[in-house]
This record gives structure tokens, sequence and C-alpha cells, in this order.
């Protein structure tokens, strides 16, 4: 029944938006904020309301029948490979089919000579395969609405609709309850800007379209409001207008995402085209067969198209320059960037699409380039003393985990990270904000014993950063595991980088708090060189301005002692601490993974039993340990401005690698000139050849001559005798013609 | 009804002539105004679901020569008529200011030509229409005009006369070939021209008849290499002039195309699909590429019409429902944004007395309201989804990419939109964003004295605002809500098609 109130959902913050906008006078700051944040918290009742009905009437799954079911793949799988051996002949199917999930499907078309063994083991599958589901689907459930919107006759058109599953109800959940509490977060925090309303409308309608995107029902839709958020992404982090380094920020974002854009819409106009419709539902009620041969080859390129999509907003490698230079953004519109909003849509895309990923074969690629920015990211961090920046890479770090994940079909798992990282991460940016706030520097070398002067923050923070190093049973620790778990069973490669990512992840974490909150307060090590790029120009921040911005971002005390933040900011940071810990439990162990049972995709979900987990949880708990204690060891007791890097090291990291400075300065340069030739080729050749044609007609030039002597009344007389010329010219002519 | 729609503006351009400034300008208000809301309940009353024409007006004129007096409307030029009058409304309401009363004049005889022009269906009618909506324009670029107002207005009106030339000769060559093929006496009826389409598709020289239409309409479109009229008239036009040389003159272009040379000719449309498709994805990247060079504000929204109406081209070209869908579509809302987009360049310009980019900064700070309405005219500008460009763009191209023989212009044209993206950022970053160097709230050191002109910015009149309003409301309006236009677009998108496709199967089984 919330459905039929699912509209309201994006529309009340949309609307907060507009009643801001219009009557931001009357309402003052704290009226707007209020507002705003009485919005968004509507919308997240009726979320949670969606997202209850959607509970009761999803299909249920046994958790122990799934058990059962995961040990019995894993026993047919090794038959398999043991009469693969025996018979070689058989061994030539593919090799990208070796998917514990689509094995026994496979096992039962392509290999007629298996043993009675095997086809014994493969009945009882499907028997435990029938009796896993405990209820079915009850009262329409996935919910859709209908509207229409531009219809063609004779063809899809693009109908407006709700959609909501399993996938949309735990996204807007998630999506309202964190941007709520940023919401209420900024209430406090930015109380001293002097565009205060406007804040709150901005976030109000970027929060607006993340949750239509999530709820629309045909693709065309999801890029609308992709876009939209886009653009309210690039109005926020551009929030200090003023600003050179900002402005800079908001443009990079604003184009490199759009980068991604480019590839979303050719990816819809093609998929269109091959496909007939946009429709989500449709698309994922088509079985896997008859999308193979719907879609045949196409699907590889629709599906890498929609990934670039998604590499683009999620800031994957090599799309993923933006969102450390978005750090511009006040520090709310970072936590909403990298927790609920934006880069929560290029997973969320990847997953609405799942079908085609998995039919046109681009998951291994998803996997490889997630892997792959995950380490990147984690080995860029350590050399940020930027606080902000450091959880900007941590941001891609676990975002390339999360696509490593969906890669590995590890949907369930990646969705479940996505979900206690949103609040994990949210936690970390308000934290770091009320760090930010309470220092008045976002520079942790400058940071001066913060643990002494901020309690909670303190706490909250602590909290935060455990669960984002996987430490055992926070939230972080139990999703990541599941990732971990699944490349370990899937593509040991990929495995070793999880592990090595988590390591560096540890590390980093532990770092950052250390120096933060108790090492007393230094001369930055790296001082400007870390709160820009030397050598782009588009980011060089003189003295004076990293000054300013300082002013800026906390407007009334620089330089007084550090202080603990008020009620109003340690709210939120207290309420996402307690989220972040209790949400990791819906997809423990502890829950029967109650979350990976709902949300799922394929026929069956694929859970492992507790029993097969306990090693990968030592696992887990030991590379936490490894990464945390080499950081303690380095800085606990030192000297931190000695415990350092090589320089050389150091300046590399600090500089990404190069890959701003080299690889996008040139191609961008190249097409950026382009206009200089095209400009000129238009002035000076297709306008003189014009020109040119033009001057011959000496008839008309000299007309034009004396005409620009004329007075009114001649051009009024010229326009009446030309009229009656060109009558008469026709008069004539029909005349002759006419009989 | 059309006849009052086109009369009401002629009677009152003559009362504006003959009265004073002061009542010449509220004639025009109260003329245009009328208009605007007759051609919004004939819209509204239009029937969509069969896509006919309707308020169909025929008397003979000149039977001899079988010309008549044949007005009517449907789905594809009511939109247009109604945007006539809006703009024509938008456009007085911007120049206020202006003291001459030949000026409004001038505006209410190009509202009643153009609308002649979206409603004629007989080919010399519309010729002559056609004509008339040329001298006015000529004028206002001549007289009201910036610097080089003289160049540029006579390269106007020389571009228009050569394509006017071709298409008057076309004409004349269809109708008596027809006459003579069919035997029946001359006539240039559409209707009647309509009838005998299996006649017109073997006519002697049909293919250069049709460029003969299709020259006069991509010069008008513009579409490369005939645009470099373009950015010469929409630089030195005064404000209201852009708007109605961006908002309905460059439709005439596209509209024409839709209406003779696939209405009429959809074989040689087929035949030159790929060369239109070629020109159109240049429109495309060039108009883009071009826009980003340009130092001058006004100029650089000039290329980008350029850019604009190429999705235009490709979207008609590609001869399939959701391209001329979104052509249509991409036609009315470049009519609303980029309309948008010249009054506020106008506006600024007219505050601070240059229109080149690098000269200002901080207009936001400055002046909030008209740096609001100004981002987002650019950003809708940009294909902003939530603005109407986006719907149209997009339509347009996955029409083009539906047909096998233009996909690859299509997802080229793809390109043209990140560089779009790109001239348009720049422009708001330098001129919109920073911090103004005359605000009351600056530092010291950063108020230099070169800026000094900036000084004494005023805020958006109510009046200026009531001008941007409809705009601005249209544009978010039709970016959100398709369904407003979409169906009148859909039943005679469908009938031209039907007609078009039963023409070329016939060709096909012969």
């Amino acid at each position: 029944m919330f459905i039929d109130y699912a509209l309201l959902i994006p529309l009340l913050p949309a609307f907060g938006w507009l009643l801001i906008s219009l009557f931001s006078k009357s309402l003052g700051g704290k009226g707007s904020a209020w507002l705003a944040t009485t919005m968004i918290g509507l919308s997240a009742v009726i979320a949670i309301g969606l997202f209850a009905d959607s509970f009761s009437s999803a299909p249920v799954w046994k958790a122990d029948t799934l058990g059962k079911i995961y040990k019995l793949e894993k026993e047919i799988h090794k038959l398999e490979e043991k009469e693969k051996a025996a018979k070689p002949e058989t061994a030539t199917i593919e090799p990208g089919s070796e998917l514990p999930k689509t094995e026994g499907e496979h096992g039962a078309e392509g290999e007629h000579t298996a043993s009675p063994e095997l086809l014994a083991l493969e009945e009882k599958l499907e028997e435990y395969k029938t009796e896993a589901l405990e209820s079915r689907a009850v009262g329409g459930f996935p919910f859709t609405r209908d509207w229409t919107w531009l219809a063609i006759k004779g063809k899809a058109g693009l109908p407006f609709g709700l959609y909501v599953d399993q996938l949309a109800a735990i996204m807007l959940l998630m999506v309202t309850i964190v941007c709520f509490l940023i919401h209420l977060f900024s209430i406090g925090y930015m109380a001293h800007e002097e565009r205060y309303p406007t804040f709150f409308s901005y976030i109000n309608l970027f929060a607006a379209a993340m949750l239509a995107m999530v709820l629309a029902k045909n693709l065309f839709h999801v890029l609308l409001f992709w876009e939209i958020m886009g653009l309210m992404s690039y109005l926020l982090i551009g929030f200090f207008y003023k600003k050179k380094s900002a402005q800079q920020a908001q443009k990079k974002a604003f184009l490199t995402v759009r980068i991604g854009d480019l590839a979303f819409m050719a990816g819809l106009f093609w998929l269109y085209s091959v496909f007939g419709t946009l429709d989500i539902p449709t698309l994922l009620a088509t079985s896997h067969s008859d999308l193979e041969t719907k879609l045949g080859g196409a699907a590889f390129g629709i599906g890498l198209l929609l990934f670039i999509a998604a590499v683009g907003k999620s800031a994957q490698f090599p799309l993923h320059v933006w969102l450390p230079d978005a750090m511009e953004g006040p520090t709310p519109v970072s936590a909403m960037i990298h927790a609920a909003t934006m880069v929560a849509a290029g997973v969320y895309l990847v997953a609405r699409v799942y079908p085609i990923m998995d039919v046109g074969g681009v998951l291994p690629i998803i996997a490889w380039l997630g892997g792959f920015t995950a380490l990147f990211a984690a080995s860029l961090a350590p050399a940020q003393a930027d606080a902000k920046k450091i959880m900007a890479f941590s941001t891609l770090s676990q975002l390339g985990l999360m696509f490593m994940g969906l890669g590995l079909f590890g949907y369930a798992a990646a969705l479940f990270h996505l979900l206690t990282h949103a609040f994990f991460k949210a936690l970390l940016f308000l934290g770091s904000g009320s760090m930010i706030h309470g220092a008045g520097t976002q520079d942790i070398f400058e940071m001066d014993n913060l643990s002494k002067y901020q309690k909670y923050t303190w706490a909250t923070v602590l909290i935060g950063s455990l669960s984002l190093m996987g430490f055992p049973l926070t939230a972080g620790f139990w999703s990541k595991d599941e990732i971990l778990h699944v490349a370990q069973g899937e593509n040991p490669a990929l495995y070793i980088v999880g592990c090595a990512v988590a390591i560096l992840t540890a590390f980093y974490t532990t770092r950052m708090f250390i120096i933060a909150f108790h090492k007393p307060k230094q001369v930055s090590p790296w001082g400007l060189a870390a709160w820009n790029n030397e050598g782009e120009p588009s980011l060089n921040m003189t003295q004076a301005e990293v000054e300013e911005q300082k002013k800026h971002e906390h407007g009334h005390d620089i330089g007084d002692h550090p202080h603990e933040s008020g009620s109003e900011m340690l709210i939120p940071l207290v309420s996402l601490a307690t989220l972040a810990t209790v949400m990791g439990f819906v997809g423990s162990p502890f829950a029967n993974f109650w979350l990976q049972r709902f949300v799922y995709h394929g026929d069956v979900p694929h859970i492992a039993p507790l029993e097969s987990l306990w090693a990968g949880f030592a696992i887990s708990a030991i590379l936490v340990v490894i990464g945390a204690g080499a950081s303690y060891a380095l800085y606990w007791n030192s000297d931190v401005t000695k415990a350092r890097a090589p320089e050389w090291l150091t300046r590399v990291l600090q500089r990404r690698y190069y890959i701003d400075d080299h690889f996008y300065a040139g191609p961008a340069k190249i097409s950026n000139d382009i206009q200089w030739l095209f400009a000129w080729f238009d002035k000076n050749v297709v306008d003189k050849i014009v020109d040119f044609v033009g001057g011959l007609v000496v008839v008309l030039g000299d007309a034009s001559r004396r005409i620009q002597t004329g007075a009114l009344g001649w051009y009024a007389g010229l326009t009446v005798i030309g009229g009656l010329a060109l009558i008469l010219a026709f008069a004539v002519a029909f005349a002759g013609g006419g009989k | 009804m059309i006849t009052a729609l086109i009369l009401i503006p002629v009677l009152a351009a003559i009362l504006a002539a003959v009265s004073s400034t002061a009542i010449a300008k509220r004639v025009a208000v109260a003329a245009s105004l009328i208009t605007t809301i007759v051609s919004a309940i004939m819209y509204f009353s239009y029937n969509t679901s069969g896509g006919q024409l309707a308020f169909v007006e025929k008397v003979p004129w000149i039977p001899q020569a079988g010309i008549g007096y044949f007005v009517g409307l449907d789905g594809l030029s009511l939109p247009f008529v109604f945007l006539t009058a809006l703009l024509t409304l938008v456009s007085v309401l911007a120049s206020w200011d202006e003291e001459k009363k030949s000026f409004y004049a001038l505006f209410l005889v190009m509202q009643a030509g153009v609308t002649g022009v979206f409603a004629s269906l007989d080919l010399i009618l519309y010729f002559l229409f056609w004509e008339v909506v040329l001298i006015p324009m000529f004028f206002i670029i001549l007289v009201w005009g910036y610097e080089n107002r003289r160049y540029a207005g006579i390269k106007f009106v020389i571009y228009s006369l050569t394509g006017s030339v071709l298409m008057l000769i076309s004409m004349l060559a269809l109708a008596f070939g027809v006459a003579s093929a069919t035997g029946k006496p001359l006539s240039f009826d559409y209707e009647v021209l309509l009838a005998n389409l299996e006649t017109i598709k073997s006519l002697p020289g049909i293919a250069l008849i049709f460029w003969g239409f299709m020259i006069a309409f991509l010069i008008k479109l513009p579409a490369f290499p005939v645009h470099t009229w373009l950015p010469h008239a929409h630089t030195e036009a005064p404000t209201g002039g852009s708007i109605m040389l961006a908002g309905v003159l460059l439709k005439m272009g596209g509209y024409g195309i839709l209406r003779f040379n696939l209405g009429l000719m959809p074989e040689q449309m087929q035949q030159f699909q790929t060369i239109l498709a070629i020109l159109a994805t240049i429109g495309v990247i060039y108009g883009a590429y071009c826009a980003m060079a340009q130092k001058d504000l006004k100029r650089m929204v000039a290329y980008s019409s350029v850019n604009h109406m190429g999705y235009v081209l490709l979207g008609i070209v590609s001869m399939t429902a959701m391209g001329i869908h979104g052509a249509v579509y991409q036609m009315v809302a470049h009519g609303i944004i980029t309309g948008l987009m010249f009054m506020m360049v106008g506006f600024l310009s007219h505050r601070t007395h240059t229109r080149e980019i690098a000269k200002m900064t901080g207009m936001y700070n400055a002046m909030p309201v008209l740096g609001a309405i100004m981002w987002m005219a650019f950003l809708g500008g940009l294909g902003l989804p939530g603005m109407a460009g986006f719907i149209g763009e997009y339509t347009a191209l996955s029409g083009a990419i539906q047909n096998p023989a233009t996909a690859i212009y299509g997802y080229i044209s793809l390109i043209g939109i990140i560089v779009t993206a790109g001239f348009i950022l720049y422009a708001v970053q330098r001129v919109l964003l920073g911090r103004n160097p005359a605000a009351a709230d600056d530092h010291g050191e950063h108020g230099h004295s070169s800026h000094t002109e900036h000084k004494g910015h005023h805020d958006l009149s109510a009046l200026e605002i009531a001008a941007a309003a409809p705009l601005v409301i249209l544009g978010v309006v039709l970016g959100l809500y398709p369904a407003l236009l979409t169906p009148w677009i859909d039943g005679s998108t469908q009938l031209l098609l039907e007609t078009a496709k039963r023409v070329m199967a016939l060709g096909g089984g012969q």
C-alpha cells in the first residue's frame, strides 16, 4: 500500500527545493534548513513503509536449504572437474562458465556423458531448489505504477513508471535515512554560510534526483534523473562558487561524469534499437536465453557502454579523477556524494542491468577494473594529508571492491557492501566534518590531539574507521568478507588483490586516526603540496587562497582551541554509528544472511553456510591486524613528521601517479584545440567563400550600398516596391503558364 | 481562426505605426497576448488522435494560376504557431525601452509572416509569407543592431534571397511538372500535390527540385556549410530580434524540410539521406567547437544554434517516427531555451555594455536573479535533463540510431553533447561564477579600477522577469512533462510517415 505514496518519496524533497528556491527570504535560514530536513525525513518514513511492504511481500528463501544447495553445488563442481580431467574431449567448455551458480544447469545441458553419480546429485539439487523457496511473492510484488509520459504510436515510447523490487526498496531505505541524517548534520555544520538556504534547496533536490532514479521503471528515466543528480553534484561541488579551485573542480566533475553519461545514452540507444523497450521489469523478466537471442553480440557492447556510465558516476579508473577534487564542496555534500547518492548510482545501475552484463560477458571486465581501482586508490590514500582526500580515495577503493564483487557474481555481496559502506562512509565524512569543524583545518597533521577535545567525535569516528577497515563484528567486516569470499571462489588473483586492499585500508585508516586524534599539532610535513596538485595549473592555489578557503569553510573561529561539535552534529553522528553497526548484522551469519537472501539475482540466491566461512573470517581479521598493526608501529610512538616514505614515492603518490598531469592533459588539449581550427576554418574558408560568391552579385552589392545611406521611409518604399514586383512577376508567370 | 491570427498582428502593426511610441508598445503587447491566447486555445482544442489538418480555410485567390488562400494547421505546425505568438510577446516585453514605434510594428509584421509560413498550405502563399518574414527582420537588424549591423543584415538578406529564389524555382517546376504530367489544371495546392505523390516521384529533374527546396531550408535552419549568416545576424541583431530569429525563424527551415522535402518527396529524402546525415553530424560537432572558440558571448550562443539544429536535421533525415518526433521537440525546445539564452545575454550586455566573455565575471554574485535564470538557460542549452532540450536531443538521436542507415551518424553526434557541455560550462564559469569585482561584500584588493563599469548593476526588473517567466516555465514543464507536446507531434508524424512509406513502397513494387 505504501507504493501508492512512493511517488512522494522523490516529490517531497523536490517540493522542498521549490519552496526554498521561491520563498527562502520569508523562510529564513533555519526555516529553510528544517523544511528541507523535514521533507527528506517524511520521504524516509514512506521509504521505511515501502520497505516493510516489500519485506512482507517479497519471496522468502530458506537459509538452511540454501546452505545445502551451496554445498551440493560445490560437490557437483568438484565431481565435474574430476570427470573433465578424466575425459579431455569434454574439457572444451569455455572457461568463462566455471561459475558455481550456472554450473549445475550447464552441466545438465552440456555433458550428456555425465556419470550417474553426477546426475543423481543434480537431481537432488533441483529438488532442493524447488523447496528452497519458503513463500512466493505476494501482493503484486515487485510493485509497479505507470503513467503516460512520452508515447509514440506503435512503439514502446517512454512511459513513466515506478518500479520497486528488493533492490529498489533497500536502496530507498538507505538513501533516505542517510540523506536525512546528513541534512540534520548540515543544519549545524553549515549554519555560518551565507548561502545557507540555497545549500539546503540543492541537497534536497540532489536527494530527490537520486530517489527518483532508484524508483524509475524505465531506463530512460534512470538516465534523466541520473543527469539531474550530476547537475546537483556540479552545483554543490562548486558551492563556494567564488573560489577558483571550486569552479575547476565542479567543471571537472561534470565533464568527466558526462563522458560516462554519453556512454549511457549510446548504450540506451543501442538497447532500444535491438530490444525495443527500455522497461526495466521487461528486461528483468526476460530469461537468460531469450535475452541472448534478442541481443546477440550487441549485449557486450550495450553492457560495456552502460558499465562505462557507471565508471564515470562511481569514479572508477580511468574516470576517477573528479572524485578527489570534488572535495571542494562542503563536507556534508562530500558525505552525500560518497555515501548515499552519486557514486552509489553507478553500482545501482550495474546491478539494475545485471542480466545484460551477464549475457554480454562484461562481468570479468567489471571485476578486473573494480579490483584494479580498489588497489590503485588504496595505494594513494596513505600519501594524503587532507582528511577528506583520504576519505575520497578510500571511497574509490571501496567502490572498486563493490564492482569487483558484482563482476564475480557476488551480486548480493556487492549490494551488502554498498549498504554498509553508505552508512559508515557517511559517518566517517560527517565525523571528519566534525573534526575539521573543531580543529579548523583539514590537514590531519595540523589537528591537535583531537581525542582530548572531541570525545563523541572520537568514538564515532573510531566506529566508522573500524568498519572501514573491516574489523571483526563491524558492518564493514561482514560485507567486505562476503566480497572476499566470493572472490576466493571465483578468481584467486582478484582475491589476492582484495586482501591487499584490505591491508592497505587498515593501514591508512589507522594512520589517519592516530595522527588526527592522538598526535599534537605540528607543521604539516607536506604543507601546501598536500592541498593542491602542483603542476596542474587548474588546481593551483596560492597561500592566500588556502587561507581564504579555511576562512570560508569555518568562518567563525579559525585558530581557536579545538572543541567538540554541538549536539545537532553529534546526534546524526551517533545515529549513523549505531546504524552502521546494526546494518552489518542484517547480512551476517547472526541473521542467517538475511540481506543476501532478500536482495538476490537469478533464480536461487547463492549463500554460503557459516561453516565454510570461518577460514575467511579469520583471514579477514588477520589482514586487518597486519595493516593496522603496521600503521600503529609506524606512527603511534614515533614523530609522525619523520616516519615517512621516501621522497620520490610520496611525490608520485601525491601526484596520483601523474595520471591527471600526463594521460589526460594531452587528449584534453588536442580536443580543446580543435575549436581554434574549426573557428578559423569557419571564418576564413566557409565564410570567405560565401562572401566571395556574394561579391559577384554586383547588382545586389550596389543596391546594398545605396540602402545603407537611406532612411526609414526609403526602406518602407522598397518593401512595397519589392512586394509589388514579386506579385507582378507571379502574375506574368501564371498568365504565361496557366492555360 | 488562422486568418485572425495573421490579421490581428497586421492590424496592430498598422495601428502601432500611426500612433505614438507609448501606444505602439501597448498595442504590440495586446496583439501578441491575444494571439498567444487564441493560438493556445487552438492548440488545446486540436484533436490529436488522427493528426489531421484542422482549422482549414480555403478560398480561391488566383484560380487561373491555381493559387488559393489555403491555410490549415496540424500537430506539426500548431506548436510553432503558438511559439511564434508567445515569442513575439516575450520579445516585445524584453525590448520595452525601445523608443521607435516602427520597431514594434515590424515585430508584429514579422509575427504575421511567420504564422503565415507555418499555416499556409498553398505553395505560392507559403512563399509570399516566407518573403514577408525576411523584410522586417532585415530592418530590425539594420536599424537597431550593433556595430556591424549593415554587413550582417545584408548578408542575412542575400543568403535568404538565394534560398528563396531556388525555392521559388522549385515550386514552379514542381507545380508545372505535376500539371503537365497529370493533364490537370495547374495547382499549387498542397493537398493536390500530396494526392499526386507518385507523379512527383518520377518527375524529370525531381532531384534538382528537391535540392532547390532543401538548400533554402538548410540556409534557414542553418546547416553546415550555409550557416555563416547566422553568427553575424545573431550577434548584430537587437535582443528581441535574436529571440525571434533563434526562436521561430530557424524553425521555418526545419518545418519546411518536414512539410515539403519529406512530405512531398520522401523518395529523394531517402536517396540523399546519407549526405544530409553527414551535414547534420558536421553541424553538431563543428557548431559546438566553433561555439567553444568564440570570445563574444552572443556569438557563442549563436553557434550553439548550429549545433542544436544539427540534431533536428539528423532526426528528420532518419525518417523514423522517433527521429521526427525528436526533431520537432528539439525545435520547440530550442525556441524556448535559446530564446531565453539570447534574452539573458541581451539583458546582461545591456548592463555591462560588453558581450565579451573575458570582460565579465562574477555576474551571478552581482545579479542573482539574472544570473540564476541565465545559468538555467545555459544548462538547458547544454541539454540538461529536466529541461525541454534533453528530450528533444535524446529522441532525435535515438531515432537516428533506430535507422541502421543513419545509426553511425547518431553515435558520432554524441560527441557534440560533451563539447557543448564544455563550452557552456566554460561560459558559465567565466561570466557567472567567481566574485564580482564591484560587489559590496568584496575585499578591497580585488576591486581594480578597470572594473568600475560593473558598479551599479541592477538586477532584473519586474518587467524583465515577466518577459523571462513564460520561457522558464515552459522550458521546465516541457522537460518534465512531454505529454503536453508529444501527442500533437505524434499524430501528424505518423500520418506523414505513413504517406511517405506508402509512396516509397510503390516505388519498390514497380
